[in-house]
């Protein structure tokens, strides 16, 4: 009996543990992915990494407040400024404002810059809701352009020379 | 395997294309802008193509401003402290005027602007105010940004009705949009918005739209422009829910953008990030007017000037609570 027991509240606190960590990580529900196609692409990837159904409200312009990209766009000068734009995550203007992800799909969303060397952060703000769970969420996450480009070179680099 | 010598590199030399630096350069990503990693030309074009340009150091030029403005003078040319003609002679930047950059020859005979593609570019002030390239234009006056493949049907399109827009503007609401600088761009899905200059951008999208549409937003990008109170561009962490809206408010946001889902609605009504109250009331005072303005809309389109003056003026109320 003892043993049944301890089987038990042993059973009961996995099966506790698993369900916080299905409601509680919250991160976990989106992952966003920045890459560099050279020569001056920056592409964008957002996956919803959930079971459930993901809904995100994007941005028809900046000033509504819902889910945006936002470039930190270096302007050289006599004073070096840094300029905060807002790109929208929208492929097209006209599409739904509300993104609708399925378990596991990929939105992909591409930004062709012909001087990619003075867009230093992309800034990823996303306002997502899961209907099943009732749950309403943001997440954000900021990204060193110079690094992603970096890689995105190299990567370039090494294929052509793998030819 | 075969060693790799200079032999076979030299071999290889015969048959396969050589890269010059520049195009090497601008193949891995190009320069930077600055005086260390300039720009090369073809970035500097591209740049310019897409409205981008803003200045920077470019390879072999030296810097190079973002506005130009060209006149059409033949033969002459000033330049920002003295006057004179320039003929027979291919500019030097290093040569005239003390200043290193901020004109270009497109290689020809003199400071012509002319059928002849060869020409200068200076103010009409006589200062020199930035860099053209060639086969742009001249002649006529005014910005140029050349441009290419859907932004150039798309700029095209623009400057052939420009002038009926302006017509409409001043002659219907008395307002001149002649001074602000429109360019066709393909950068980003809005369908316009204002450049770190002052101009205006109109993407792809805003030419697929009625012409009373396009009128609209017009209108609204020039309120922006003239009417817009300095705002702090900071962001605040703050959770928030918007108020129960109107009906007719509420039956918009539930049927047109939530597509009918309750649960849509109650994310739109969530935020949690505030701006500066001043960004809003721009926002407010540029619908307001498009509202009163234009009154034979359909009753879609004033259903979202509606919606979107409601949406604003209650962010900027609570926001007012915590930027005050």
């Amino acid at each position: 009996m003892k043993i049944f027991k301890i089987h038990l509240s042993t059973f009961l606190l996995v099966v506790l543990y698993l369900i916080s960590l299905d409601i509680f990580s919250q991160n976990e529900d989106i992952k966003v992915n920045f890459s560099f196609r050279p020569p001056n692409e920056f592409v964008c990837q957002i996956q919803n990494t959930t079971k459930y159904q993901v809904n995100i409200l994007l941005n028809r312009e900046a000033a509504e407040g819902h889910s945006d990209l936002h470039f930190d766009y270096v302007n050289y000068g006599e004073k070096d400024t840094v300029k905060y734009i807002s790109y929208l995550l929208m492929n097209d203007i006209n599409q739904s404002q509300i993104l609708r992800l399925d378990s596991g799909e990929i939105y992909t969303v591409s930004y062709k810059e012909y001087f990619p060397k003075r867009f230093v952060r992309a800034n990823v703000y996303i306002k997502y809701g899961i209907k099943t769970l009732g749950r309403l969420e943001y997440y954000r996450k900021t990204f060193d352009l110079d690094e992603i480009r970096k890689k995105g070179n190299q990567k370039r680099c090494e294929k052509l020379f793998n030819k | 395997m075969r060693k790799l010598t200079r032999k076979n590199l030299d071999e290889l030399a015969k048959v396969m294309p050589i890269l010059n630096e520049n195009i090497q350069r601008s193949f891995i990503g190009g320069g930077a802008g600055t005086q260390e990693d300039p720009y090369t030309e073809s970035e500097y074009d591209q740049m310019v193509a897409s409205g981008t340009w803003n200045g920077g150091y470019v390879d072999g030029w030296g810097y190079t401003f973002s506005d130009v403005t060209i006149t059409g003078s033949q033969g002459s040319s000033n330049n920002n402290d003295t006057s004179g003609n320039v003929s027979g002679s291919t500019y030097n930047p290093n040569e005239w005027g003390g200043i290193d950059s901020g004109f270009w020859n497109a290689g020809g005979d003199s400071g012509a602007v002319g059928d002849s593609g060869d020409w200068w570019v200076y103010g009409s002030s006589g200062d020199i105010s930035g860099q053209v390239v060639p086969n742009t234009g001249g002649g006529g006056g005014g910005n140029v940004s050349p441009i290419s493949g859907q932004q150039m049907i798309n700029q095209i399109i623009w400057e052939s009705s420009q002038s009926t827009f302006i017509n409409q503007a001043s002659i219907l609401y008395g307002i001149d949009l002649s001074k602000i600088i429109f360019k066709a761009s393909t950068d980003r899905a809005a369908y316009a918005w204002i450049g770190q200059n002052g101009e205006v951008f109109l993407g792809n999208n805003f030419f697929n739209l009625t012409s009373d549409k396009q009128l609209r937003i017009l209108l609204h990008e020039y309120f922006h422009i003239e009417e817009d109170k300095s705002y702090s561009t900071e962001e605040k962490n703050i959770q928030t829910t918007l108020p129960q809206p109107p009906l007719e408010i509420k039956n918009y946001i539930m049927n047109v953008i939530c597509e009918g889902d309750e649960f849509s609605y109650q994310q739109i009504m969530t935020h949690y990030t505030l701006r500066d109250p001043r960004y809003y009331s721009n926002e407010i005072n540029a619908y307001t007017k498009e509202r009163n303005m234009f009154t034979n809309i359909s009753s879609e389109e004033k259903a979202e000037l509606d919606y979107r003056i409601w949406y604003f003026t209650e962010l900027k109320k609570l926001a007012d609570q915590y930027y005050n």
